[in-house]
């Protein structure tokens, strides 16, 4: 123990104090007043929901003070003019028809999203299963098709393609890295703030969101190198054996 | 981060209280943060604390951070702003040396609770000794007074803990026990928890499915924030009976949402009606009866019965089948009854 923890400290001796110095330099703890800042008292968070809220809401009218009717018309429209978009640009031979997306589609998109996000399954293929002896049946199959869910996936945009483009946001001077998000990011940072009244207790923490892009380097390179490492240690063992 | 849960991603900056999240502010790798006021006398991080906190609709709030924000600076501003702060930090350059030195050098030598506090540009730094040295900011509390400790009923560290020799002298037999620790640390303890308690809410029932989209996630992320948001919402608002829990807020409201299936098969089989659907009075003349050369049934009549089988009203037959239609919509029509008149006024606006 002397031996290890004394080298790292040797040189630091000369110029740091020890322990009884700092200890002395510090002081009692009684002797430390400071003047603190007086908060508010303490009082607990409040909802401040608009005047037109039904009287008995369902879980819904919650979602749609954030996700508003004028959100869904809007990804609506952007999804429509983005698979006009592709449609005309992308001549695919054998690309599945596009009909025109409707408003009551999407509500049902974003249900099986969040659906999903409850029961969870390894396969989007899982949840169209139709045969019990196969596997677990889900509700989604009856309300949208797989192909109409896949295609809604492929198409949908929330920003509008043609401004996006004409203000430039796809070139790589662009700040506003988020702009296939808008306007829902910031329509939904705005309901945030309108709909409540803080306690006096906030804490400004960082959020992660998984994701695993394809530029970032760190899984490209670490998922070829295992099996190719067992496959070559193998050879090698097989050979020894061999001879 | 060696120690992150999620490795990579996006790292987005939020305000959150009690798991509702208020505020926040993006953030990329490549891009940096995003674009913002900025104060000549904080660091980036700390501007990013500052914006957030006057985004905040009143002040003399009290606001909880980690060791990644905190800085002195920082706080002296937050004061100078009427905002409470309380936070744990990282070693800095204004951070006194004393208390810095306890903690690289004498993490082991001291006893258990031990409390050192300096002031520095109106901020109490201070060091207090649990498992490991704790260093800690703060602008709302003291600790020259008896009300500044707090009993708290505490766990015993296991015995491969780093630094358990010094509790295990504490705590004796006990498993849990009742100890006086400051209140700074108790406050910190128990309203830190805001944005984790957020991460928590998304992490259970999380909707992500992998994609090649980069901004994917990023809508998953928004839905999921909706979805939590609306639920604080609606533990906040309730008022009478036994609240639902986040599962089954979750599933009333994917019910709902997935309940617009049959609205949107009625409005899918009205668009697939076809026709012109112009039938003004200065176009009328567009329209006009027509024999046509094939019999075929009414568009009409088999789009109501196709309804009729959707919403599972049990009407059964086959549509009329009928030799004239209309010419310009090209669609066999019945000649009796109102099928001409009710095709041609079924507007549809998409």
């Amino acid at each position: 123990m002397d031996d290890t923890s004394s080298l790292p400290t040797q040189p630091k001796k000369q110029k740091a104090q020890s322990l009884e110095d700092i200890l002395l330099q510090l002081g009692p703890i009684t002797n430390v007043s400071y003047q603190p800042f007086k908060c508010e008292s303490s009082q607990p968070a409040q909802a401040l929901l608009p005047a037109s809220f039904p009287r008995n809401p369902h879980p819904f009218d919650y979602f749609s003070l954030f996700f508003t009717h004028d959100l869904f018309q809007t990804i609506t429209t952007n999804t429509n003019r983005y698979a006009s978009i592709q449609q005309l640009y992308v001549a695919q031979e054998r690309a599945r028809e596009w009909t025109t997306l409707l408003i009551e589609e999407l509500y049902v998109f974003i249900g099986a999203i969040i659906y999903m996000g409850v029961h969870e399954e390894p396969d989007i293929e899982m949840y169209w299963n139709t045969d019990f002896n196969k596997g677990p049946l889900h509700s989604i199959s009856s309300h949208i098709s797989i192909c109409r869910f896949q295609q809604i996936k492929r198409y949908c945009h929330i920003s509008c393609p043609e401004s996006d483009e004409r203000k430039g946001y796809h070139l790589p001077s662009n700040k506003v890295w988020w702009y296939k998000l808008e306007p829902l990011a910031s329509s939904i940072q705005a309901s945030s703030q309108r709909y409540y009244s803080p306690s006096s207790e906030v804490s400004i923490d960082e959020l992660m969101v998984r994701c695993f892009g394809r530029y970032k380097s760190l899984f490209l390179f670490s998922y070829p190198a295992t099996p190719l490492i067992i496959l070559d240690l193998y050879i090698h063992i097989r050979c020894q054996i061999s001879r | 981060m060696p120690n992150k849960p999620i490795k990579q991603g996006y790292k987005i900056y939020g305000i959150a209280d009690h798991g509702y999240i208020y505020n926040w502010i993006w953030s990329s790798r490549e891009k940096g943060l995003q674009d913002m006021v900025l104060h000549p006398a904080l660091t980036n991080t700390g501007c990013l604390v500052r914006n957030l906190a006057l985004s905040l609709p009143r002040r003399y709030l009290t606001i909880y951070l980690d060791n990644y924000f905190t800085s002195i600076p920082l706080f002296s501003e937050l004061r100078a702003c009427n905002f409470g702060a309380v936070g744990t930090t990282r070693p800095h350059k204004q951070f006194p040396s004393a208390l810095t030195e306890l903690k690289t050098r004498f993490a082991t030598k001291l006893e258990w609770n031990a409390l050192f506090a300096v002031v520095v540009q109106d901020t109490l730094c201070l060091a207090w000794q649990d498992n490991n040295i704790v260093l800690g900011l703060s602008n709302i509390h003291t600790v020259d007074k008896a009300e500044d400790f707090r009993e708290k009923a505490r766990r015993r560290p296991a015995k491969t803990s780093t630094n358990g020799r010094i509790i295990r002298k504490v705590f004796g037999d006990d498993y849990i026990k009742d100890l006086q620790i400051p209140c700074f640390i108790d406050d910190y303890n128990q309203y830190m928890g805001g944005v984790d308690l957020a991460n928590q809410f998304r992490e259970a029932y999380e909707t992500h499915k992998p994609t090649l989209r980069t901004w994917w996630p990023l809508f998953y992320w928004l839905i999921d924030v909706a979805c939590i948001n609306a639920y604080r919402l609606y533990r906040l608002s309730i008022v009478s009976g036994r609240p639902l829990t986040h599962l089954q807020f979750r599933t009333e409201l994917y019910c709902k949402l997935l309940s617009y299936s049959e609205k949107a098969k009625l409005q899918s089989l009205r668009v697939g009606l076809g026709g012109k659907r112009v039938f003004n009075p200065d176009l009328l003349h567009l329209h006009y009866w027509k024999k046509r050369p094939k019999q075929g049934t009414c568009a009409w009549c088999s789009y109501q019965l196709k309804c009729a089988k959707l919403l599972n009203k049990g009407l059964k037959g086959t549509a009329k089948r009928s030799v004239t239609g209309c010419s310009f919509c090209d669609v066999p029509l019945c000649r009796e009854g109102e099928c001409w008149t009710r095709y041609h006024a079924n507007d549809v606006s998409y």
